[in-house]
């Protein structure tokens, strides 16, 4: 099993499960272990990836009074639509593409 | 004396202990939307960037075969980031609940789940389509 399946594998356990239990911890610590099994397997574009995510949440762990002041609000993020029509591209124009 | 102050701490120290493991919950929480929230911008300004650089080539009429094969993949990947992006943010409001009401619900749980499965398919799409994550 490759090292992006084991990821798969445990990111559609916590799916599998509906969150009920595994839920947020559940979700956290398997980006956090994948990453540590990652760490250990060939290197490719995506591992480094989620090495540089497990960095950011050991620095984050370090300091959990951080962690309290951080503004929900800030953790919202846009839809890919949005941003791309601020370079104004919307699925019209790339169904005209798809379509010439 | 005695007896009452034991009797103090059997009911303090779990209460302490649940306190912490609270808030431990919340902080990891609000990880698990931080490493969230990175690993969707980092996809979706890879997939902004691709899709904006081939439609420049499309008006310039200089778009390739490969290039039109790498949109329909990326058109894709998009949908698939959109539904993310809407997980994400479901994510985050019940985080805002959970943390402003005292009635504690399921909707964190189930919409970590949710992210869960949809993390699962941008992997595919970023292997199938050679995009970095970070």
């Amino acid at each position: 099993m490759s090292q992006n399946e084991k990821l798969k594998a445990v990111l559609l356990a916590i799916a599998k499960d509906d969150g009920q239990k595994a839920g947020a911890l559940g979700l956290l610590d398997a980006l956090s272990a994948a990453a540590g099994i990652l760490a250990t397997g060939p290197t490719g574009l995506l591992v480094k990836g989620f090495l540089s995510l497990a960095k950011t949440v050991s620095s984050a762990l370090k300091n959990p009074t951080e962690i309290d002041k951080i503004d929900l609000n800030t953790l919202f993020v846009e839809s890919v639509d949005a941003k791309l029509i601020k370079n104004g591209i919307d699925d019209d124009k790339i169904n005209s593409i798809l379509n010439a | 004396m005695k007896n009452i102050k034991l009797m103090a701490w059997m009911f303090i120290v779990p209460a302490l202990l649940l306190m912490v493991s609270a808030c431990a919950s919340t902080n990891k929480a609000k990880q698990s939307a931080m490493i969230s929230q990175q690993m969707y911008d980092s996809a979706s300004n890879t997939v902004v960037q691709q899709i904006t650089e081939i439609v420049k080539a499309a008006d310039a009429g200089t778009i390739t075969g490969a290039q039109k094969k790498t949109l329909a993949d990326l058109s894709e990947f998009k949908k698939v980031l959109n539904k993310y992006a809407e997980a994400h943010n479901a994510y985050v409001t019940a985080l805002k609940i959970e943390e402003t009401s005292s009635t504690k619900t399921n909707d964190v749980g189930k919409q970590a789940g949710d992210l869960a499965a949809l993390s699962s398919q941008i992997i595919d799409y970023c292997n199938k389509l050679g995009i970095k994550l970070l």
